[in-house]
Parts: structure tokens; C-alpha cells; sequence
């Protein structure tokens, strides 16, 4: 057993631990050590640093905003727990809502309200982007219901109203070069900084004035060519 | 209940590798507000993890090394 295997014993420690690459520690700009990125639940660095001094207070939004649901314990929510790890919402709630139909159970009851409440968030939210104006987002978080609670009533209404924003003239322009900065955050995910940087500066120049648009260019001013 | 949200949710990657001495540009640096780049690697107790698949949750990296 290797030392860091002993230590990871020795403290308990339960997440994911892998032994990185030089350019992983590289890419997150890494000095000293410990070192620390909060990443939010879209996938963004949202805080980097010691992490002592980890802020409480992004932490606590950034939850609030996560699409995540609690995985209860036990071999009766083997296939709930599947359709969760795959994100299959709308499946996860179907087993529920049967399940609980045979029987009062604690693990079924939670993931079933935790499912509703998180529909109603992402309702709540996509409604008032969309009353404000903001399309980009209101046809993200639509487009992610439809998607997370396939065959749902709550997804039916999702998808209507992604292709009623995707006819929507004021809409479009903000859409395409959303659905354009989605292609430039994965290559950015990937590691490919300069190749993303090219694709936020096409975006820049063919949406100019769209939320994509101001989304790239504060990226190429974090990364100057 | 909170508690145990935050600590499910919370879900950390330490990186034990060791670091060389380059340091990266600023282009190829992460910023905050920038795309998490994945930390894949040799994962020690558990299944292979990726960033894309934690999509959702809040994920903590911790970065550390042995001496």
C-alpha cells in the first residue's frame, strides 16, 4: 500500500481522490498547497484559493442553484437510484410515485419531494428569466427541464415553451449564440483554453449585443491572446 | 437536513499528484468565472469521476501532495 493509500485509510476519507497530472495542477494554477476551486452546479469556477478561507456564503448559493437529489440508502432503491445517477428525472419520479402507491416508505417520500421541489425551482426560474427579457436563459433552463423530466406533464410544458422562445424574433439571435457558447464552455471543459478563446471571439463578432456575446468577451478578457 | 445536503452535495476531488515548476500562462490558467477543466487521473478508491458527470452538483477540488 502506497503512502497516500495509507492516509486515505488512516483519515477516512470517502470522495473521489485521483493522482493528477502536472498540467492539471497547471491548468488550475496551482503553487502551494492545499489549493482549492469551487466549481457551481453549471459546471463554472465560481471561488479558487486556501481553503480555509472557503466562503460560506458561495457555498451556500451555489447549493440552492445545484440540480442535485440525495440518493437514499438501501437494495428496495436500486433502480431509483439508477434513473438519479443518470439524471432520468422524470424516471426517478415515476418509480417513486409507484412505489409509494404499494406502501408508505421514508426513502421514496423524500426523493419524490425533492424532485418537486427542484421542478419548481427550475419552473420558477426560467419563468422570470424569460418575464425579464433574458431568453438565453429562459431556453436554457427550459430546455434542461424538458430534459431531465422526460415524459412528465412538467417537461411537456418545457419543451413548449423552448419552441415558442426558438420562434420568438427578439429570442433568436440570443439562442443561437447561447446554444454557440455551450460548444465553446465544453472545449474550455476539455482543457483547450485557446481553442475555446477562438470560439467565444466568433461568438463575440456574429452575436454581437446577445448575453453570449458579454459571456465571451469577459472570458477573452480573463485570457488575453 | 441542510447539513447533510451540504455534505452529499459537496463532492470533493483531491489531487495528490505532484506539481512541477512551470507555471502557466494566463491563457491557459483557470479564472474564476471560467469552465472547470476536467481533473482526470489515476483515481485511488473509487470508480473513474469526472467533472461532466458531477454536472449538477456543487464540487469542491482540493488540490494537495505528500512531501
Amino acid at each position: 500500500m502506497s503512502l497516500i493509500e495509507k492516509h486515505i485509510e488512516k483519515v477516512g476519507m470517502r470522495y473521489p481522490i485521483a493522482n493528477v497530472k502536472a498540467e492539471v495542477d497547471r491548468m488550475y494554477g496551482v503553487k502551494g498547497f492545499p489549493h482549492s476551486a469551487l466549481v457551481d452546479a453549471s459546471g463554472r469556477v465560481i471561488w479558487k484559493g486556501h481553503p480555509a478561507a472557503l466562503p460560506k456564503d458561495q457555498i451556500k448559493s451555489a447549493l440552492e442553484a445545484a440540480t442535485f437529489v440525495p440518493q437514499p440508502e438501501g437494495s428496495q432503491y436500486k433502480s431509483l437510484n439508477k434513473a438519479i445517477a443518470k439524471r432520468q428525472f422524470g424516471k426517478a419520479w415515476e418509480t417513486a410515485v409507484k412505489a409509494l402507491e404499494k406502501g408508505d416508505d421514508d426513502g421514496f417520500q423524500s426523493v419524490k419531494d425533492a424532485l418537486e421541489s427542484l421542478q419548481q425551482r427550475m419552473s420558477e426560474r426560467a419563468a422570470a428569466a424569460e418575464a425579464a427579457g433574458d431568453y438565453a436563459a429562459a431556453w436554457s433552463v427550459y430546455s434542461e427541464l424538458d430534459d431531465l423530466f422526460q415524459w412528465l406533464d412538467s417537461a411537456k410544458v418545457a419543451k413548449e415553451r423552448v419552441k415558442a422562445l426558438e420562434s420568438l424574433d427578439a429570442a433568436k439571435d440570443e439562442i443561437a449564440g447561447w446554444e454557440r457558447l455551450l460548444k465553446a464552455e465544453e472545449q474550455a471543459a476539455e482543457g483547450d483554453f485557446e481553442k475555446a478563446a477562438k470560439t467565444y471571439a466568433a461568438i463575440a463578432k456574429k452575436w454581437p449585443g446577445t448575453k453570449a456575446a458579454r459571456e465571451s468577451q469577459e472570458f477573452l478578457l480573463r485570457h488575453p491572446l | 437536513m441542510k447539513t447533510l445536503v451540504l455534505a452529499t452535495a459537496l463532492a470533493g476531488l483531491s489531487s495528490l499528484g505532484a506539481v512541477g515548476l512551470a507555471t502557466g500562462s494566463r491563457m491557459e490558467t483557470v479564472q474564476v468565472g471560467d469552465p472547470a477543466p476536467e481533473v482526470g487521473g489515476e483515481w485511488l478508491q473509487s470508480e473513474a469521476s469526472s467533472l461532466a458527470e458531477l454536472r449538477g452538483r456543487v464540487v469542491l477540488i482540493e488540490f494537495w501532495r505528500t512531501w
